[in-house]
């Protein structure tokens, strides 16, 4: 619900009166930039340069040049994008008709099912993550990226469904009732008449499950043993010097900021879809 | 229930026909690997430091109890998920109720700036706070010398209160958005009518705030902080990048992690794992317990 026109108008004719709101709303607005533009300056930086502390200084571009001219990196980031994708669009194809049963019809266990995805949901990686090991060497898919695909859908699966299930609810109930009068079957009805509708909720859900899955880490690392199944998070991660006082800072800071990018993207693009996904997954 | 004309119960198959493939899934990938980590928690470790024997033992839970690095772990874990929520709680209302007397537009773009730090992968957010405080080079120590309040750089991740404080800093940035709009619908599905009577009889802001925001505010914000502790207590990335295997600063996730992977200890890891479960939702009962003896009565 948004505020009255009037109170919006109120609030802008006073702005000059509240300073003090304005210095915490730059402080809010420069602490996530800040850190980000050290991150780029130092991505820029080689050798003794990396230790001044001056803002800014002619860029050097060596850090990227090395990183996209080597086919690890590209191969990482090929991972990262084919398995957070792969995941996203299975989670929705499981997710659009479980959804649809939970939020539109009403049949004994609902609730049970509900409860249950809720714990799975709040279940904590580690929980899983012996058995887990077993069944996908049992699998034959470690060290594969098939393992973190099926492997993030443990997150990606609760999270979609619980979303996408308070999506369909709020739907109005005449539109099955048209439908079936009018002959549909429940595919039909949920391809044709529904899914153009939850159409902002099957876009939040795809983004959130995307971005969770293009950072996940804890899975990535355990399930990958070598450079051939491994995501960028955990290359960044892992990306170390012989010595502890010799870390490639910034070497680190462009990797970082290159596996950084579509995330970022996503949100200064879909800011509204992303927001309203968030909330209606804690709220509904 | 949809009756029959009898007034039987009719079974309906079509909502599970459409949950079948959901359930299968989630049993090879939730059921199965949790009867499985059980079972090996009940299991000696053929390699590890309990020597192997058929059926079932508690020696890995014997061993846990008496594991330092475990209960340094446990410590860790629940004092920096406390911390971190309670200041993202509190800074994320304190933002949300600026946000709210925003202009829709500049709402937006101050919302989608603010969000940028939860998009960064938490691999990242440590890569990134860990050069910036680095003790030789940090761009913080400079600042902070620059300006005057420190003399030499300071060793932030010598003891392991700073090792965990910064932990609890770099959650902080990461994870307030979220808090933030969290608190924002909440205050955006306030009765507005109750707040402007408030303001007609000449409430000041702070008295409405205390009687009436809050109290309405409560209920919707707490989940919201309870739905955050669970993700805190769970944490795993910000740990591992920051200091690895250093048991100062690893959590409960990390000491899991590390036994089933590194020390390919599964029955011990296993063991763990379940002990991690029993600490997070103890820690969270006590959460809910003290939120909802705090909650503050709404004033007339």
């Amino acid at each position: 619900m948004r505020l009255p026109a009037g109170t919006e108008a109120y609030a802008v004719s006073h702005l000059p009166s509240s300073l003090w709101r304005w210095v915490i709303l730059s402080v809010a607005l420069l602490q996530p930039l800040l850190p980000l533009y050290w991150a780029l300056v130092t991505s820029f930086r080689k050798g003794s340069d990396l230790f001044s502390t001056v803002p800014f200084a002619p860029p050097s571009f060596e850090n990227y040049s090395g990183l996209l001219s080597n086919p690890t990196w590209w191969h990482d980031a090929a991972n990262s994008l084919i398995s957070a994708s792969a995941v996203a669009l299975i989670t929705l194809i499981l997710a659009i008709p479980a959804a649809y049963a939970l939020g539109r019809m009403s049949f004994q266990g609902r609730n049970t099912v509900l409860a249950l995805l809720l714990g799975c949901a709040m279940l904590p990686q580690i929980a899983i993550l012996s058995g887990l090991f077993t069944v996908i060497s049992k699998l034959g898919l470690y060290n594969r990226l098939g393992s973190l695909i099926f492997a993030d859908l443990f997150f990606a699966l609760p999270f979609a469904i619980w979303l996408l299930t308070g999506f369909f609810r709020d739907l109005p109930r005449d539109l099955d009732d048209a439908g079936r009068l009018d002959g549909c079957g429940i595919m039909r009805r949920i391809l044709i008449i529904h899914l153009p509708l939850v159409w902002p909720g099957l876009a939040a859900t795809g983004l959130l499950t995307f971005i969770n899955c293009w950072n996940e880490f804890l899975f990535g690392l355990t399930f990958t043993l070598s450079d051939s199944a491994r995501t960028l998070p955990v290359s960044i991660g892992l990306i170390s010097a012989p010595s502890r006082f010799e870390l490639p800072f910034g070497l680190i800071m462009a990797a970082s900021l290159l596996g950084t990018l579509p995330p970022i993207l996503l949100v200064l693009f879909f800011q509204r879809r992303i927001a309203a996904g968030l909330t209606a997954g804690a709220v509904k | 229930m949809p009756q029959n004309k009898q007034g039987r119960e009719i079974f309906l198959w079509q909502p599970w026909l459409l949950l079948t493939p959901t359930l299968i899934t989630l049993m090879a990938l939730v059921l199965i690997p949790l009867l499985q980590t059980i079972r090996l928690a009940f299991t000696a470790d053929a390699h590890g430091l309990v020597p192997p024997h058929a059926g079932l033992t508690f020696e890995n839970f014997h061993l846990l109890a008496t594991d330092t690095a475990w209960w340094h772990a446990a410590g860790t874990t629940i004092l920096f998920a406390l911390s971190a929520v309670v200041v993202e709680t509190a800074l994320g209302v304190a933002l949300a109720l600026l946000l709210q007397k925003m202009d829709i537009r500049l709402r937006g773009f101050l919302l989608a700036i603010m969000l940028l730090p939860w998009a960064v992968p938490a691999v990242v957010a440590a890569r990134l706070w860990g050069w910036m405080l680095n003790p030789h080079y940090g761009i913080i120590n400079a600042a902070l010398m620059t300006v005057g309040f420190i003399h030499q750089g300071s060793e932030w991740t010598t003891s392991p209160m700073g090792m965990l404080a910064i932990m609890v800093l770099v959650d902080i940035w990461q994870a307030t958005p979220f808090m933030t709009l969290l608190a924002l619908a909440g205050l955006q599905s306030l009765p507005t009518d109750t707040l402007e009577a408030a303001r007609m009889d000449g409430a000041t802001p702070w008295q409405t705030f205390r009687a009436i925001t809050l109290p309405l505010l409560w209920h919707p914000l707490m989940a919201a902080a309870l739905f955050r502790l669970l993700d805190a207590l769970r944490m795993f990335d910000l740990s591992s990048v920051l200091y690895g295997a250093d048991i100062h600063g690893m959590t409960l996730s990390v000491f899991v992690q590390t036994q089933i992977v590194q020390f390919g200890a599964q029955g011990y890891g296993a063991a763990s794992a379940l002990s991690t479960l029993a600490i997070i939702a103890m820690t969270a009962v006590l959460f809910w317990a003290c939120v909802s003896r705090l909650a503050p009565k709404h004033m007339p």
